[in-house]
């Protein structure tokens, strides 16, 4: 259980802006020195508002973007790395080609990193779309004809096919209507529960998070102002940026 | 209740996608009477923003077809006006503030700006201290360098707040809100919710707040429609149905909500997905994923019926056994 998976060792990325054409750019620091440790089998939730740099961290550890200091190891050296890191995206309907079929979708991303024959990509394809509790039918159907919570099924789907050890969901639910948000998230739970996991997942919704995860990070400005496990953080949170957060959400 | 300030009745709509009309509000019964707080939950594609969108005018007419209904602001017809008298009327009264609201503000015009414009739109002059007064009740502290900020260097809290200042300039009778609160973070979220409130008490103001979050519904509104597939499925005093509706979708919806609250291992689920306005037929739009269902929710819609002030849509709705007796379970 506690085999490390990833280790992130003084983070850091800065970006470069220039709010004006005649003013000078400057630097700002999107992530400062974060450093934390995510074991296998893991739930970890990401917290913090808008512009704390919870999806900047999520991007560096998809290696998306290029850290301005500071070094991620993910499971030793020199392994190939998208094959075991994949993303769920927020907005599922964005980030596929709306008229391309699910069945190619899902064979590109196998043919990438499988080497396996025609027959095999179908019924790997077929077990795919049942593991996330869509009919193998629904693989000649294009993107636009599915509904918000069935492409978030699609995209976990996609995400599975190269079988990561990974996976970054960001806010997984946080665009799908409220009659489907448990439907999804009692998925992701299965698939943890059933297939070798770890799962990073990115929300500011306190619900979902105190949900799903076993040990949660609070964001503040870039910071880590906290790491620890659910229970700690929801009885005894130790900063006070959490403590507000916490009084916020509970209304 | 009262007098209604703004009344909707029959109201069908369809909308136009190539060349063919799809119907997608199906026939809604709406009343908001003064100072009232109204608050509209449904799921994508249930038809809410379709709703207000068409009975504003603000969608273009060449899109959409009201096939039937009338619409009476303060007793007055508006739906057979011409759509610039409609704006006249109903845009000095009635402000829409949309889901983000930064983006529809100009970026390259400060706030002061917009503000001008719309003591122009009004043919007001412009009134630094009354805008200054505004701002501050909208909760912003230097007003005089925000004024001379632009949209784009706002946070979300803020451009949420700069849209409710610009809203009450017209000192309007109504504000609709559509998802005000999905757009930002959920510590922002109380403050806004907080905000809407004292708007309604200090200025009277009638709101209309279109959402899917309950908790925004819980804490605001004092009578919720619930609405499905074009139709209201469900209406009543916001207490009363968080508790307790007759109506299974509501049930499914809390109790959706509920659950994720709560430490359960595994989460409620409804099964199935929003309906597609593709798919809209004569039958109760919610059967398909109705636990509680019979034959007869696929033969015709259910119509409206009342129970202890609470209006329903439903061939099968929890009530008590003993009254009524229309109780399957």
């Amino acid at each position: 259980m506690h085999e490390r998976i990833l280790l992130i060792n003084h983070l850091r990325k800065q970006f470069f802006v220039k709010p004006n054409l005649l003013k000078r750019g400057h630097l700002i620091d999107a992530v400062k020195d974060v450093s934390m440790t995510v074991y296998r089998g893991d739930i970890l939730g990401i917290i913090g508002e808008s512009g704390s740099g919870k999806t900047t961290l999520g991007e560096m550890i998809l290696k998306l973007q290029a850290p301005t200091a500071g070094e991620l190891i993910f499971d030793g050296i020199g392994m190939p790395f998208r094959k075991d890191v994949q993303i769920v995206m927020q907005q599922s309907n964005e980030v596929f080609d709306p008229l391309s079929s699910v069945e190619k979708i899902l064979r590109t991303a196998i043919k990438r990193h499988h080497k396996l024959t025609k027959s095999e990509q179908d019924e790997r394809i077929e077990a795919l779309l049942s593991s996330v509790g869509m009919s193998p039918v629904d693989k000649i159907k294009k993107i636009n004809q599915f509904s918000g919570g069935q492409l978030q099924r699609v995209c976990i789907a996609r995400a599975l096919a190269v079988e990561p050890k990974l996976l970054l969901l960001d806010e997984p639910v946080s665009a799908l209507d409220v009659s489907v948000q448990g439907q999804i998230i009692n998925l992701l739970m299965k698939l943890h529960a059933q297939q070798d996991l770890t799962y990073i997942i990115i929300s500011h919704d306190l619900n979902v998070i105190k949900h799903m995860c076993n040990r949660i990070a609070v964001m503040k400005d870039g910071e880590m102002v906290e790491l620890s496990d659910k229970e700690t953080l929801f009885t005894a949170p130790k900063h006070a940026y959490t403590k507000q957060l916490i009084a916020n959400f509970t209304l | 209740m009262a007098e209604a300030l703004l009344a909707l009745k029959a109201y069908r709509v369809s909308l136009k996608i190539s060349d063919k009309y799809l119907e997608v509000i199906r026939g809604i019964d709406l009343k908001l009477a003064k100072g009232e707080v109204l608050g509209i939950i449904g799921e994508s594609g249930s038809g809410k923003s379709v709703l207000l969108k068409t009975m504003l005018g603000l969608m273009d007419y060449d899109s959409y077809r009201v096939d039937s209904g009338t619409l009476l602001y303060e007793g007055e017809s508006m739906l057979e006006l011409p759509i610039k008298k409609r704006y006249q009327i109903l845009g000095r009264s009635i402000a829409y503030i949309f889901q983000n609201p930064k983006q529809s503000l100009s970026q390259r015009k400060t706030i002061q700006y917009h503000f001008k414009e719309q003591f122009k739109v009004l043919g007001k002059p412009y009134d630094a201290s009354y805008v200054k007064q505004l701002l501050s009740d909208v909760g912003i502290e230097n007003q005089t360098t925000l004024l001379k900020q632009y949209p784009y260097q706002l946070s979300g809290g803020q451009g949420q707040r700069i849209a409710l200042a610009l809203a009450l300039v017209a000192q309007p009778k109504v504000i609709i809100a559509d998802e005000p609160t999905s757009a930002i973070d959920a510590t922002l979220k109380l403050k806004m919710m907080k905000l809407l409130k004292q708007i309604n008490e200090k200025y009277g103001t009638a709101m209309i707040i279109v959402t899917h979050d309950f908790d925004v519904i819980h804490h605001i509104t004092q009578r919720v429609v619930v609405m499905y597939g074009g139709l209201v499925m469900n209406e009543g005093d916001t207490q009363a149905l968080m508790k307790a509706s007759v109506h299974p979708y509501t049930r499914g919806l809390i109790t959706c909500a509920e659950s994720l609250k709560d430490m359960s291992s595994t989460l409620y689920e409804l099964s199935g997905y929003p309906l597609n306005p593709l798919n809209f037929k004569e039958a109760c739009p919610f059967a398909e994923r109705c636990e509680r269902k019979t034959i007869s929710c696929e033969a015709m819609v259910p119509i409206m019926e009342t129970y202890r002030g609470e209006r329903y849509r439903c061939c099968h709705p929890y009530l008590d056994a003993n009254d009524g007796g229309l109780a399957h379970a």
